[in-house]
């Protein structure tokens, strides 16, 4: 029997439909239709656009018919989090104080995928602005854990993870700013790829936190992300913090193994915090790696509690700025959480906020530092496998009381490439991953560590959760 | 200079200090659950702290000053 298109890879789809097998329009109206069946269930999508896909589809079509090939992305389906501007489509936030905003123009990132003929389906869930917490006063519902709906999906790239984990979409493009691609991916046994500082532009993105937004692709496995990764990467003049820095091929070194990589283990990151089932899988994939002949050695970071206050009072007092004055002329527009976890950025003052960037020049040059002799960082990505989708706005990530299970902050904080790679399920079925880090700029190691840990562990092997 | 108290001040000293800031700011209409804010306010009290404590820390007196 042969494979569904949703469970293959953008590689898979790429040579199907270089082979004519189907065309561009064929696979859009399927994963369109696969949206339509599971997104009252899980509610990843927030909108959809029918008609933009199939034009998107139709002139992927064409392109193939007039022997112009745009590359691996060509005729491939992908979503944006409701945060990134797209010309003529709603961009929301995910708030009622947005609810009618159309942009005339793409972001960055949607210009880029559009050039690469890759086709649009929609807009994504999120936590509110990438920082409240689904609530009743919310425009759209919480999007659902597809491995067990009463479990949260993480965040706030919510629909991302949950979209990309039920093959409702092959890519999504999301942002992330305290561990916002990383925790849904974890959660939804998903492959999130935070890249470095400046790696992917951020015009048209909506802000959350300007000196800590990062954008990178949520995907079902590792070559997929090197593959979109690939097709957003790149220096943008017109985004101020956008690196002008060479953009290798990712793909190219994805099955070198990782025999001779030194790899360093932050273990008092995590080891006292982390459930057992964490842990197990843990020490699992460092068993793995070490048998794949990388060299193994445990490191001292300064303590995460620095990342994550250093992370906290920078992210609320510039997303503070960014909301002061809709806080102040339209509060009611904000869902309550969203309102008051913004709120509380007023008590940070300049001191505060300069104390916070020093902190955060110092921790930096301490990782980097570290890495210097290393090939990379390996650690888990959150404490605990998905949490009780109803256990509070207290449980599992509040940016504003600072309990957290996803070890985010470190590598935002920092601006370092990261990504959560999904190892195995736990007893109750729900995923667990590993996270891995690198050297700035060298997302392609973490990527080679990752497919390695994706190929050790057997991950492709498990049957999806809504297959 | 908004940080007046500590994180670990009582929640009526939290709330009042949460007032006082949300009204020099004009903000005092958007605020609801006030108890809960001055919780949260307090576990931001000490990670701000914790910030100023870290970067003497790691960055030195004269640096940090």
């Amino acid at each position: 029997m042969s494979t569904p298109w949703h469970l293959m890879t953008i590689a898979q789809l790429g040579e199907q439909l270089r082979a004519k097998a189907f065309s561009c329009v064929d696979l859009a109206e399927h994963f369109l239709r696969r949206i339509e069946a599971l997104n009252p269930r899980t509610h990843a999508f927030v909108h959809v656009s029918r008609a933009r896909a199939l034009q998107d589809a139709a002139h992927a079509d064409a392109e193939f018919e007039a022997g112009r090939d745009h590359g691996p992305l060509h005729g491939i389906p992908y979503a944006l989090k409701d945060l990134f501007d797209t010309q003529g489509m709603p961009t929301t936030c995910h708030s009622r104080l947005l609810i009618d905003n159309v942009p005339a123009q793409d972001s960055r990132v949607a210009a880029m995928l559009r050039a690469r003929c890759a086709v649009l389906l929609g807009k994504l869930a999120t936590h509110e602005f990438a920082l409240g917490w689904p609530g009743p006063d919310l425009p759209f519902p919480a999007a659902r854990n597809p491995w067990n709906l009463d479990a949260m999906p993480g965040g706030s790239s919510t629909g991302s993870g949950v979209a990309v984990a039920a093959r409702m979409v092959p890519i999504a493009i999301s942002t992330d700013t305290a561990g916002s691609i990383r925790w849904p991916a974890s959660f939804c046994g998903a492959v999130g790829l935070k890249p470095s500082f400046g790696r992917v532009s951020r015009r048209g993105l909506f802000p959350l936190s300007g000196s800590l937004d990062h954008c990178g692709p949520i995907t079902a496995c590792v070559h997929d992300a090197a593959l979109a990764l690939q097709a957003i990467a790149g220096h943008d003049a017109s985004d101020p913090s956008s690196a002008d820095v060479p953009v290798p091929d990712f793909s190219v070194g994805l099955e070198k193994g990782v025999s001779g990589l030194r790899l360093a283990i932050p273990r008092e990151f995590f080891a006292c915090a982390a459930a057992p089932q964490v842990l197990a899988a843990f020490e699992r994939a460092v068993d793995w790696l070490r048998d794949g002949g990388a060299r193994i050695s445990e490191v001292s970071l300064p303590a995460y509690e620095s990342f994550h206050a250093c992370g906290r009072v920078i992210m609320l007092a510039e997303a503070f700025s960014v909301h002061r004055a809709n806080l102040r002329e339209r509060p009611q527009l904000y869902g309550v959480q969203t309102r008051n976890r913004l709120l509380l950025g007023a008590a940070i003052s300049a001191e505060d906020l300069a104390a916070a960037q020093q902190l955060r020049a110092a921790l930096t040059r301490a990782v980097e530092t570290r890495l210097d002799a290393m090939d990379g960082l390996v650690t888990v990505t959150t404490l605990s496998a998905a949490l009780p989708l109803h256990g509070g706005h207290g449980a599992g990530h509040n940016p504003v009381s600072g309990s957290s299970t996803i070890q985010g902050y470190p590598f935002t904080v920092t601006g370092l490439p990261a990504m959560s790679v999904p190892v195995e399920l736990d007893p109750q079925g729900l995923p667990l991953a590993v996270q891995v880090a690198a050297r700035r700029f060298d997302e392609a190691t973490a990527l080679r560590i990752g497919r390695f840990l994706e190929t050790a562990s057997g991950w492709q092997a498990v049957p999806a959760p809504m297959p | 200079m908004n940080t007046i108290t500590t994180g670990n001040a009582s929640p009526q000293v939290l709330r009042e200090e949460l007032l006082a800031i949300l009204r020099c700011e004009g903000l005092q209409a958007a605020a609801e659950h006030l108890d809960e804010m001055a919780a949260s306010l307090g576990s931001l009290k000490s990670a701000i702290a914790h910030v100023h404590a870290a970067r003497a820390s790691l960055c030195g007196a004269k640096e940090a000053a």
